[in-house]
């Protein structure tokens, strides 16, 4: 009986097969499901766009802009020593721009100051720059000696504004900076044998910024305490002497990082003795892996690239030298992590003399790079500068604008003496170089990739702003004289922004 | 001889008796008391039964009434008749009782000294079965029986007592009471006369006692269901009813009526709120069970009773007049609560949700086969050949707890109707209520501290204004988004409004109900979608995957109100697609052969029949369909999207897998609910078009790609923090389930689920990845139709795992069966686990609160602020600025659900976007000035829906584009004001109030004279310095709350700048009169030039459009509703014979078979091997 129960039970199970169709859907459905993660492996999503690089903090804005500023620091109001500063506007837009300049002095510096840390009253003035025009301002006017901030408001985009500051040991131009940072670097700076170093933080925002300030020199960081959490108030400009706090060092690379808010750093260096000059730099936004710098020159004297590394890594940079015809051999230069290193160009015995040439620095992390130039001894003044940090930007469209304006001159004798454009690309590029503004033909040419070419005083000389283009992003440095030796008082292009 | 008895007059009330009449007679002229007489009323019977009286008792007396009357009536004739008699013995026609009834009940009256005696009422054909020993009722007059049903009499209710009511079958009543009270209602025509004079009784103060040792055997034909009432009694004033009134429908409104004629006033207050709330639960449960004929009764009792409430008034008041005993007293003999809920929680516990209907919808389906059978009958008398045309013969659809009839299962495997809703699968409702007993305290658990507290106002999950302001904002005509819009507004706030109203007012409770009852809701819909399969198993399992699924929970961290609703409606939507098809098991079971009758009208062959049929059905699907897309558009209108890609991908599958024709249907249904929905917005439908191509940001504003869902993630619908273990993987891998295992209709079904979660989920991919451009979705709400679909397919495998496996032999099938259940039962583990904290991972504190002083900056003037960040961050409607981010304002501070749906096009808002635009590029550091025109104070950057606290809680991050925050900081009229995890705050300093003024003559004044017209992006130049308001000197008038459409305060004069569009609907009304805007300011904004102070009014001018648009939706939408009933009622001439619907299984009229629909064949795929 249990036995016939079992057999029907077995009887009525049966086996199953599987159906055409199942296996059909099955696989199609796996297919899809794993054809689908293939393309998503293969095809992954976009990363996240990362934050435009802050470049050089100059460039130019665009000419339908709503409004545009511009941040010099660094300058100072004479005398006392110290030398004045003349601020020139080039509007490459063809509509006449209006602004406001406002200049202020920090407080507890210069003659006119109390010491008391009590700002003197920012002055304001209505500024108007012709179409396609230049126009040179004293900013100095109604204030007291000391260091000085401007800032410019503009009521559209296309102008560009540099300034020169000039006293007696020389004379020295730079960019203002267009935009603001919580973070500036510079490299090339010296305390030692009585040079002066100043730091100036401009704070145009109406939000108070708080910043860290250390300094990395050949003998270790430096942080001094009181400049840690050192407020930058809103619209006011805060002028520090380095060698209060870095005393008797040779290479001093500031690093200025800021907790909170945004900024603009200067620095002005005043080098003493037989040295002499003066150098007035704005700083690198942020420290990079590449820098530029498109034209300089062995002329004898001497030509060193200080670089800094404030990152806690070591890196290793390589410099590469352009020249138009030869090549040569490129330098490593280690940097342990939060040092400065110096190689000296001129002295390294690669380079030919009285040739021009281009400098293009690649290292492993972010670091600083800074040039100085010290001209033969004997050489007019000034004999020694430095052109700030180089130039980590390379564009198809730059302003370079000249030390003055026809009729004012950042300098006596003021004239721009070279513009060299660098092709650090791997392909022969294009340019066409113009005067900024009325568009008159200046030079064409193409440069071969790793190469320079230089127009010189025949060719750019006076002080016409120049636009450069190129069908290659290139670099562009401009050398403007009287000095004691090229390269003294040189300046970067200004990139156009589109 | 003369006797001391009292005389007694047995009043039999008779209606056309059967054959039992003569037994009753008999019974009667058998008692052993000798002063009874016998009145016979002949209620209009259709034959005189003076003969059949006299033949058995010759001695009683007969009146025939020519006219039908209630039972009431003709006995309170009577009263008229008969002079003498100390008790009447009200009879039905069909009682006997026993020799020595009446002189018990006589004796037992006299010992009581009680006014009205019942008799122990036995069984007419088993005198040992009890039916009446008396009954009680509750407050509410639902009358409970003292004994049990087919409870044997072994004595032990032998016992003489007070009770409440005396059974109706026969009663003694004392004559003196009954003159006091006036006799029976009249208008009680039958269930309930004894209840309403037993009450009364006792509210004059008489003793209702039964006397068990009087006997009467009682046939209950009436009450029994046997006998049909005369429908000339029901007819109400207007003629019959459109639905005929059941015994239930009498008996309940006679309790009511017994309700508010005997209580006073005090205990009527007290009580009547609880019946409404207890029969509106009543009617709610009763409609969501398709149990209609309940809910109708329901509503019929307060009808009728609220038909006749002067009646009533009058009759309350004169027993008042006669009342000696309170109420409190009476109540005494009450039982406690509530009578009717206690036993449906009972029969809930015992049967389970759906087996607490059973036996009244199995009771109701009987009466209407039993009439559709009558209504055939006659049609065969009409003619040949009409018959045919009502389909198949009626088919055996017992509710879910209907055994299996033998051999179904093997019916099962070779039909192709049949098998699939064959009950397999069963479980006791105890089985089924404890699991979902246990899965909604897993739903109440984690959300317990949203229950118990308030929801925390992040992402979409925004606070309501208040009840009457939500109906003003969608009625407004302005809406207050960007810079103000007169696009209309989204219906959700009519929605929100009405519910709020149900709750009385209460917005954040109407806030939690809305979020909250999302997710039983979809559970619901996805139990039901399963349902016509008829495995319980499967149903239960599918809808308890769609619970532990993580998306409504993620939805639930994130914020996000479309996704809830998308989950709440995705299986209702694919329920409406899968019953277009017409395939099995989503088409009949069921031929109506009502429906067969009524449309086979003389002259009409089945074929037109057939038609009219189908396109009663399509019309009335696709205004069903479309009246729930028009809902779930309104707050998520992605969900157009949703409905008709779903629609395609079922037409697709179906097609793919050799069905097409019919699975057109789902195509079409799609687009016809669609373009239903589309008219039933037809306002806000005009608002979006008018946006042209940025129309398609209604569905939504493109996030980031870099932050794009894998497809893993996908897969796993693990988009926010819950479920992104590995775990997840397991419902997609139980879904593959029936694929491996199913047969016929289970396989088909299946792969249409799969290709629909497929489609879903490349949808939601590609939309990720912005592979679609403008068309951004939230990949939330894509989901949700696809994890309904993969709940579906596991609940398929389920059964399929029933019935295809049944009779197979043991190997690798039923191994992956116990796999896809281990997997099931790990996949449900994040969702338990998420479900401890009590929150599922919502944030507790809200940028509501760390921003909550912005609300009291309002006095330096009204401000608008920019909202800026992903679209996710954001707490409104939002616009795109380009790379992920998006845009949105908010009036005085945080917004409330005001802004939740912004118009479509942001309009003059514009420029904002435009401005910030700018700064990212670089081309201006003064985007405060560009801003301020807006009134603009404040520029929030959000990197989160909630604040980041550490150890405290952190919610899902999303970036905003890296250039932004630099951008920001670097504005020179920006000032960072606030700052914490998450929000980023800059004050512009060149604002500009919202409504301000510049006085005359002044140089501001001229500033603000000349300010030009242009383009939005064409904002005025300023020559300004960083810092200063681009127009110096303003003051800040006109003050007001947010969002208002009327501002009124004293102005200066000179020129009024609001900064409110479009300009020339508002105008300042003066002392002097309506000043028009002169021009426009700022190419947008209105300016007023008012030549001295004054006050003044700045008001909205509406217009027609708003109201007409208003009146136009509410007409599109009670038009649609009309439509859908006349269809309906076209659809099933005879509803009450098929109104006993208990879902989509019983609803004939959605589940007709269509020719040409039902078209799931004996395929392939049956089961070849298992017959």
């Amino acid at each position: 009986m249990t036995e016939s129960m079992s057999r029907r039970a077995r009887q009525q199970r049966r086996p199953l097969r599987s159906a055409p169709g199942q296996v059909v859907a099955l696989v199609v459905v796996v297919a899809i499901v794993v054809g689908v993660a293939l393309v998503g492996a293969a095809v992954p999503p976009p990363s996240p766009a990362p934050a435009p690089a802050t470049a050089d903090g100059v460039p130019v804005a665009p000419v339908g802009s709503y409004s545009s500023s511009a941040f010099c620091t660094g300058g100072a109001v004479g005398p006392d020593g110290l030398a004045g500063t003349t601020d020139f506007l080039t509007n490459t837009s063809p509509v006449a721009v209006q602004g406001t300049m406002t200049s202020e002095v920090a407080p507890g510096t210069g003659s006119g100051a109390s010491g008391s840390g009590t700002p003197a009253p920012p002055t304001q003035r209505a500024v108007v720059v012709p179409a396609r025009g230049q126009a040179a301002v004293d900013p100095a006017a109604g204030l007291p000696a000391g260091a000085l901030a401007t800032w410019f408001a503009f009521d559209g985009g296309g102008v560009a504004v540099n300034q020169v500051t000039a006293g007696p040991d020389g004379w020295s131009t730079a960019p203002c900076a267009s935009r603001l940072s919580g973070s500036w670097s510079f490299a090339g700076g010296s305390t030692a044998g009585g040079d002066a170093l100043t730091l100036d933080l401009a704070n145009p925002t109406p939000t108070d910024a708080v910043v860290d300030v250390s300094f990395l020199t050949s003998s270790g960081v430096i942080v001094p305490s009181d400049y840690q959490g050192l407020t930058v108030p809103a619209g006011q400009l805060v002028s520090e002497n380095v060698g209060d706090f870095v005393q008797n060092q040779s290479e001093v690379a500031t690093v200025v990082t800021a907790q909170s808010g945004v900024l603009v750093a200067g620095e002005l260096q005043q080098w003493a003795g037989s040295r002499g000059g003066i150098g007035l730099w704005l700083g690198a936004p942020a420290p990079a892996t590449v820098w530029h710098f498109a034209q300089n020159t062995n002329t004898g004297g001497s030509v060193t690239f200080h670089l800094a590394n404030p990152g806690t890594t070591a890196v290793v940079a390589t410099l590469s030298f352009g020249l138009p015809v030869a090549k040569v051999v490129p330098v490593q230069v280690s940097l342990p992590a939060q040092s400065v290193a110096t190689f000296s160009a001129s002295s390294s015995g690669r380079l030919p003399g009285q040739s021009a040439y281009a400098v293009d620095v690649r290292s492993t992390g972010p670091i600083v790079v800074a040039r100085s130039v010290q001209a033969p001894s004997g050489a007019s003044t000034p004999p020694m500068s430095g052109g700030g940090p180089g130039t980590t930007t390379v564009a198809t469209h730059w302003l370079v604008p000249a030390p003055g304006v026809p009729g004012a001159p950042g300098a006596v004798g003021a004239t721009v003496d070279s513009l060299g454009v660098a092709d650090p690309g791997s392909a022969p590029a294009r340019v066409v170089v113009t005067v900024a503004g009325s568009g008159a033909p200046v030079y064409a040419m193409t440069v071969a990739p790793g190469a320079l070419v230089v127009l010189g005083s025949a060719t750019v000389s006076g002080l016409r702003p120049f636009d450069v283009r190129s069908t290659r992003p290139v670099s562009v440095e401009e050398d403007s004289g009287p000095s004691g030796a090229p390269g003294v008082v040189a300046s970067t292009g200004m990139s156009f922004t589109s | 001889m003369e006797t001391l008895a009292p005389p007694v007059v047995a009043v039999v009330v008779a209606h056309d008796p059967g054959p039992w009449f003569e037994e009753t007679l008999a019974s009667l002229g058998s008692q052993d008391y000798a002063e009874l007489s016998v009145l016979v009323l002949d209620n209009a019977g259709a034959d005189d039964l003076t003969t059949r009286v006299a033949a058995v008792l010759p001695t009683a007396f007969v009146r025939r009434f020519e006219e039908g009357r209630g039972y009431g009536a003709v006995s309170d004739e009577v009263r008229t008749m008969v002079d003498g008699a100390a008790y009447y013995l009200f009879c039905h026609d069909d009682v006997a009782p026993f020799p020595d009834a009446v002189h018990q009940l006589v004796e037992e009256a006299y010992r009581s000294n009680a006014g009205i005696v019942s008799p122990k009422v036995v069984g007419w054909d088993d005198p040992d079965r009890l039916v009446h020993v008396g009954m009680t009722v509750d407050k509410s007059g639902s009358v409970v029986e003292r004994v049990q049903p087919h409870e044997i009499d072994h004595g032990q209710h032998d016992a003489v007592r007070d009770v409440f009511v005396a059974p109706g079958g026969c009663t003694l009543v004392r004559v003196d009471l009954f003159d006091e009270l006036g006799g029976f209602d009249p208008d009680i025509v039958a269930m309930g006369e004894d209840l309403d004079l037993c009450w009364r009784a006792q509210v004059v103060g008489a003793r209702v006692v039964v006397a068990p040792a009087a006997r009467v055997r009682h046939l209950e034909e009436l009450a029994g269901g046997t006998r049909p009432l005369d429908p000339v009694l029901l007819a109400g004033p207007g003629g019959p009813a459109r639905h005929p009134v059941t015994l239930q429908a009498l008996q309940r409104r006679h309790e009511l009526l017994a309700v508010l004629k005997c209580y006073g006033r005090f205990h009527r207050l007290r009580v009547v709120p609880q019946i409404v709330l207890l029969n509106l639960g009543e009617y709610l449960v009763a409609q969501l069970a398709g149990n209609r004929a309940r809910a109708r009764a329901v509503a019929h009792a307060w009808r009728w009773n609220l038909h006749r409430r002067g009646t009533t008034r009058r009759l309350r008041r004169e027993l008042q007049a006669h009342r000696r005993i309170g109420d409190k007293e009476v109540r005494e003999l009450q039982i406690s609560g509530s009578a009717r809920l206690a036993s449906y929680l009972r029969r809930v516990f015992l049967f389970g949700f759906h087996g607490a209907h059973a036996e009244e919808l199995r009771s109701a389906e009987e009466a209407a086969a039993q009439a559709a059978a009558e209504a055939g009958a006659a049609a065969v008398v009409g003619g040949p050949g009409v018959t045919v045309a009502g389909g198949a013969p009626p088919a055996t659809t017992g509710p879910p707890e209907a055994p299996a009839p033998a051999g179904a299962a093997g019916d099962a495997a070779t039909g192709d109707e049949a098998p699939v809703t064959v009950e397999r699968g069963r479980l006791s409702g105890r089985v089924r209520l404890t699991a979902w007993l246990v899965a909604a305290a897993v739903v109440l658990i984690g959300s317990r501290q949203l229950l118990t507290g308030s929801i925390t106002s992040f992402g979409q999950f925004v606070p309501f204004p208040s009840w009457g302001a939500t109906f003003t904002q969608f009625a407004a005509g302005w809406h207050p988004s960007g810079v103000g819009t007169t696009a209309p507004a989204t219906p959700a706030l009519a929605v929100a409004g009405v519910v709020g109203t149900v709750l009385l007012g209460a917005m954040g409770l109407t806030q939690k109900v809305l979020l909250l009852a999302c997710i039983p809701l979809g559970a619901w819909g996805m139990v039901r979608l399963a349902r016509p399969f008829g495995s319980a198993r499967a149903s239960l399992v599918a809808g308890i995957v769609y619970l532990a699924i993580p998306l409504p929970y993620d939805a639930l961290a994130l914020g996000r109100l479309g996704a809830l609703a998308a989950y709440a409606g995705a299986p209702w939507v694919l329920g409406h697609l899968f019953r277009a098809t017409g395939f099995a098991p989503y088409s009949s079971t069921t031929a109506d052969a009502g429906d067969g009758v009524v449309a086979a009208a003389p002259g009409s062959g089945p074929r037109s029949l057939g038609r009219r049929l189908a396109g009663h059905r399509t019309l009335r699907a696709c205004l069903l369909l479309g009246a729930l897309e028009a809902l779930l558009v309104a707050f998520v209108p992605a969900a157009a999207l949703v409905v008709v890609v779903a629609g395609a991908a079922v037409a697709v599958a179906s097609v793919v897998l050799g069905r097409g024709r019919a699975a057109v249907q789902a195509l079409w249904l799609a687009l016809g609910s669609t373009v239903v929905a589309g008219v039933l917005l037809l306002p806000w439908l005009i608002g979006v078009l008018s946006a042209g191509r940025g129309a398609v940001e209604v569905f939504g504003v493109p996030t980031p790609t870099s932050g794009a869902a894998s497809w893993g993630t996908l897969l796993r619908f693990s988009i926010g923090p819950i479920g992104g273990s590995p775990l997840g993987w397991a419902f997609a891998l139980a879904a593959l389930l029936p694929l491996l295992l199913a047969r016929g209709p289970r396989f088909r079904w299946a792969g249409r689920c799969w290709s629909i979660a497929l489609v879903f989920w490349f949808l939601a991919w590609v939309v990720g990845r912005g592979w679609t451009g403008s068309l951004a979705v939230d990949p939330m709400v894509l989901l949700a139709p696809a994890a309904a679909a993969i709940a579906m397919a596991v609940g398929l495998g389920i059964a399929a795992f029933e019935v295809d496996l049944r009779a197979a032999a043991f190997g690798w099938r039923q191994l992956a069966t116990a796999v896809a259940v281990g997997a099931l039962a790990l996949g449900t583990l994040p969702t338990l686990v998420s479900a401890v904290p009590g929150r599922w991972q919502m944030p507790q504190n809200a940028f509501a609160q760390t921003l909550a002083w912005m609300h009291g900056e309002t006095s330096a003037g009204a401000f608008r602020v920019l909202w800026l960040g992903d679209p996710r961050s954001l707490n409104q409607g939002s616009w795109a600025a380009g790379d992920g981010l998006a845009y949105a304002t908010s009036e005085d501070g945080m917004p409330d659900a005001t802004w939740l749906w912004n118009g479509t096009s942001p309009g003059p808002a514009a420029a904002l976007g435009s401005a910030v635009s700018q700064a990212r590029d670089g081309a201006t550091d003064r985007l405060g000035a560009l801003l301020a025109p807006a009134g603009v104070r404040y520029v929030v950057e959000l990197t989160a829906p909630a604040p980041v606290i550490p150890q405290v809680q952190t919610p899902a991050s999303y970036p905003v584009p890296a250039d932004l925050p630099p951008a920001l900081q670097r504005q020179l009229d920006l000032q960072s004001v606030f700052t914490e995890g998450g929000v980023t705050v800059y004050e512009n300093t060149d604002w500009l109030p919202e409504r301000s003024a510049v006085g005359p003559g002044s140089a501001p004044a001229a500033a603000a004279a000349a300010l030009p017209v242009g383009t939005p992006a064409s904002l005025p130049a300023t020559t300004t310095r960083p810092g200063q308001p681009v127009i110096p000197g303003a003051v800040p008038v006109l003050p007001g709350p947010p969002a208002r459409r009327s501002y009124q305060g004293p102005v200066p004069g000179g020129v009024v700048l609001a900064a409110v569009s479009p300009a020339g609907r508002w105008t300042l009304v003066s002392s002097t009169g309506t000043v028009e805007p002169a021009t426009s300011s700022f190419g947008w904004a209105a300016q007023y030039r008012v030549p001295a102070a004054t006050s003044a009014t700045l008001r909205f001018r509406g217009g027609p459009w708003a109201p007409l648009g208003l009146v136009v939706e509410v007409l599109l939408w009670l038009a649609a509703a009309a439509a859908a009933a006349v269809v309906e009622r076209r659809h099933r001439v005879r509803p009450w014979a098929a109104s006993v619907s208990g879902g989509w299984r019983h609803r004939r009229a959605e589940a007709d078979p269509i020719p040409g629909m039902s078209d799931e064949p004996t395929g392939d795929l049956q089961d070849g091997g298992l017959a």
